[in-house]
Order: C-alpha cells, then sequence, then structure tokens
C-alpha cells in the first residue's frame, strides 16, 4: 500500500466522531510510524537478514547517493538523502542496512561502528586487505572507512529503513505483516496509541470573517 | 576449467559471512581473525615461501625484508643451473662498528674475517666444509654472511602473507581450515557460544591437520625416486 492508503485505512476505521472532530494526519502518521518502527525492529529481533525486505532503495536508476571528501576530518562521508533520517536498529547498520558501488562489483560495503574505525587504522594486516570498504551510520551523515577516491567519485547506492513520516504519499510503504505476541496486528497497534488521544475540532475557523454590510 | 586454485582473502571471509549465514555487522572482525589464520597457516604448515634476489653489502650482511618472519635457505647461484645451499654458523661475528657516525665492519677485531676452516686433506682429515656461511640476527633483521663478496644472491624465506600494497591470494585448501578457525575464534565475542569454545578448536585441530597431512605425505613418484636414488638396480630374473 502506499502511504496515503494506509493513512486512510487508518482513518476509516477509528471511531467517527462528532462532525468537526478528527486526527490530524500528522498525528496519524506519527502513530503509524511508531508501529511500524517498532515491526521492523521486532523482524530485526526475530531475523536479522529479513529487514531487507522492507528498504528503500536510493542511488539507483542512474543517479547514485554523492560520496563527499571531508577535508577536515580526511573522511569520505555520505549524506542521507534530503529529507531522510533513517529508522535506528539496534546494529552498526542501523536502518542503513546496505550500501553498494553504483554497478555491482566484488567491493563489498559493511558496517562498522566508530570504535572499529578507529582501531582499524592501527591493526596489523586487516588495513592493508582492500576491496573491503566500511561505513559507520552517524547522526548526521554516513562516514567511509577505505573508500577509494574512484568509487567517491562515481557515488553509490543505498537501501534505507525510512520513516512513515519521511515517505512521499505515493511511495509503496512495506510493512511486516506480524502479528506481536498477543496476536495484535499492524491496525490493532495503531488504535491503541490513537484511542488515548482525542480527536480535535479541525474546523479551520480562524478565517477572517466576511464584513457584513448593512443596506 | 574448474575454479582457480587462488582466492582473495575477502572472498574467502564473504563466503564463510554467505555459508554460515553470519551478519555482515562483524567483517571487519572475521576479516582480522582470516588474517592471522592464514599467517599461522603460511608460517606453521604452508609451503609457500618466498625466493627472492638479495644483494650482500660491502659489510657483508643481507637486510632481510620487511615482511619476512621466517628463514629457510640461502642460496648461491650457480652457473650450473643448482642452487648451492649455505651453511648456518651461529658463531659468525655479527657485531659492528662504528666509526663516527658511519657504522661498519671491524676486520681487527674479527668483525667481516673470513672463517679460518679446520679443512686438512691429511691423517685426521675432517672432509668438505661449505665455503658460504651465514648467521641470522632477528633483532638488527640482517643476515651476517662469509664467504661471499658484493654479489646477488637467493634468499629463501617465509612472508607474513599479508600484502601491505596488492591484494592477498590464499590457496582454495586452507578454507575449511579458515571457516573452523574463524568458528572457533567468535566463541570468544559471542557469549553464548562460549561453552562451545573447545569443541569448536577441535574441529579447527582437525582441519589444520588434513591439510598439513596432504601437503607433506610423499607422493608415488616421490617414494619412487626416492628408493631409486639409494638403490643400485640390477637384472630382475
Amino acid at each position: 500500500m502506499t502511504k496515503q492508503e494506509i493513512r486512510s485505512l487508518v482513518k476509516n476505521i477509528l471511531p467517527k466522531f462528532s462532525q468537526g472532530s478528527e486526527y490530524h494526519s500528522e498525528v496519524l502518521d506519527r502513530a503509524i510510524e511508531k508501529v511500524i518502527s517498532q515491526l521492523y525492529t521486532e523482524t530485526f529481533l526475530r531475523d536479522p537478514h529479513s529487514l531487507q525486505r522492507y528498504v528503500k532503495r536510493y542511488g539507483g536508476g542512474g543517479t547514485p547517493v554523492a560520496v563527499s571528501y571531508d577535508g577536515n576530518a580526511t573522511i569520505y562521508y555520505s549524506n542521507y538523502p534530503t529529507g531522510i533520517n533513517p529508522i535506528p536498529i539496534p546494529d552498526k547498520a542501523s536502518g542503513v542496512r546496505r550500501i553498494s558501488t553504483k554497478a555491482q562489483t566484488g567491493t563489498t560495503f559493511y558496517p562498522m561502528d566508530q570504535r572499529e574505525m578507529d582501531l582499524i587504522y592501527n591493526s596489523i594486516n586487516t588495513s592493508s586487505v582492500n576491496n573491503k570498504i566500511g561505513y559507520v551510520v552517524t547522526q548526521d551523515r554516513i562516514e567511509y572507512y577505505a573508500m577509494t577516491a574512484a568509487i567517491a567519485a562515481v557515488g553509490v547506492r543505498m537501501d534505507i529503513l525510512v520513516p512513515f513520516s519521511d515517505y512521499a504519499d505515493t511511495d509503496q510503504v512495506l510493512i511486516p505483516e506480524m502479528p506481536d505476541s498477543d496476536g495484535t496486528s499492524f491496525t490493532d497497534m495503531v488504535l491503541k496509541i490513537l484511542v488515548v488521544i482525542q480527536p480535535q475540532e479541525t474546523t479551520d475557523d480562524n478565517l477572517t470573517p466576511p464584513i457584513e454590510v448593512k443596506q | 576449467m574448474a575454479t582457480e586454485a587462488l582466492v582473495t582473502i575477502n572472498k574467502a571471509v564473504d563466503d564463510f559471512l554467505l555459508g554460515y549465514k553470519k551478519p555482515t555487522d562483524d567483517a571487519f572482525i572475521y576479516l582480522r581473525h582470516a588474517c592471522q589464520c592464514f599467517q599461522d597457516y603460511t608460517l606453521y604448515d604452508g609451503l609457500e615461501s618466498v625466493i627472492t634476489k638479495v644483494t650482500v653489502n660491502a659489510n657483508k650482511w643481507i637486510d632481510m625484508p620487511s615482511d619476512m618472519i621466517g628463514f629457510n635457505d640461502l642460496l648461491v647461484l650457480q652457473s650450473n643451473g643448482r642452487f648451492w645451499s649455505c651453511t648456518q654458523q651461529s658463531d659468525i661475528i655479527t657485531t659492528t662498528t662504528f666509526t663516527g657516525l658511519v657504522e661498519g665492519r671491524d676486520s681487527t677485531i674479527g668483525e667481516g674475517a673470513a672463517i679460518t676452516d679446520p679443512k686438512v686433506d691429511t691423517y685426521g682429515g675432517v672432509g668438505g666444509v661449505n665455503d658460504y656461511n651465514y648467521s641470522e640476527d632477528w633483532k638488527t633483521r640482517r643476515i651476517y654472511t662469509e664467504g661471499f663478496g658484493t654479489e646477488t644472491v637467493v634468499l629463501d624465506y617465509m612472508s607474513s602473507g599479508i600484502e601491505a600494497t596488492g591484494t592477498t591470494y590464499i590457496p582454495v585448501l586452507i578454507i575449511p581450515m579458515i571457516d573452523a578457525y574463524l568458528l572457533w575464534k567468535e566463541t570468544y565475542w559471542i557469549p553464548n557460544i562460549a561453552k562451545e569454545r573447545e569443541a569448536r578448536e577441535k574441529d579447527y585441530n582437525k582441519a589444520e591437520l588434513k591439510i598439513r597431512n596432504f601437503i607433506n605425505a610423499m607422493s608415488y613418484n616421490q617414494w619412487r625416486d626416492l628408493l631409486l636414488s639409494i638403490t643400485t638396480q640390477t637384472a630382475i630374473r
């Protein structure tokens, strides 16, 4: 389903309130986002490899994600695609599940943490092995270990777990259809969050009233 | 044509991650241990020594290559198509003398002096003595020589195995051993499999022994040539 279809589904199964009283779509999006993020984490805990099925790919179709060089830190990095802040998952890849060269090659990217990146520069043998690029997912960007100038010049592809609110309305959103231990499904979980939030009167009545002209 | 006999160490690690359904999270840690395993194999089991030409300098020593971790042989180039092996003499004088800032050999105290052989060819003779000798000095990473001028000789040595500037290749026959090694070593950082450490170490030892036997076992042809070289053939009736 697309983002707007999911939002519409949730909106239509909510209890009906009096005329003009409804949930703002931003509230709906955040509730849906919270549940989907939880489902992603549960999926990861059951089988980390299966999380790959719910990502969105960036940098494909001939427009790779740019790799830049930070001259001060002397490291290569990529910014997240505009408007995207990946869902944090409790492993090193976090919400950036995969990075690859623009064209599929033998050069592979592996997630690492900041500690490993610091230590590997002083490793005895590991740092001498080429064709293995590390990436560290940080709060504001992705930093690379052993990135080559040739790959950086072309750019990369990346698969990201995108938060629901960062999708465009027409984007397909993949949700793990996985009831929790109580048998509660996705929509039940969203409703459970929304049931404690009272809908608001959303009629836009702040407009300047028309001037009454007396005849 | 079958697949390559040599693969990159990267491929070995990727193949392990694929085969044992491991997360890529620890790829660099596995790579680190795979390098260690290959280095152990190179030093203790493998026959992949490096044979390279080196030059004896005016002070009669050879600087060890930076990747040299084990010594096999020092060989003289002969015109008959065969190497001539040198003899280790642990009592060759290996000290040096500085004249100002210049390091050299002071022959007045025996440094760099020729060995006087107890070579006699009369009653009580001790037989042939090798004219070419060497002594290793691992602290200074030098091989002191005797019997040479400043000439080119051949050094046969064990390398660290990991290429510092190029791609590291490993023989495919050691892949099962690397797999077993990684499965053993991961018990040190994955807490819930720590109790399997001993069993996995045994698996690794078995995999290593299998390779060691394969490498060191003599073939039929080698046995045949050995037997023929020490026997005299006579007519068979």
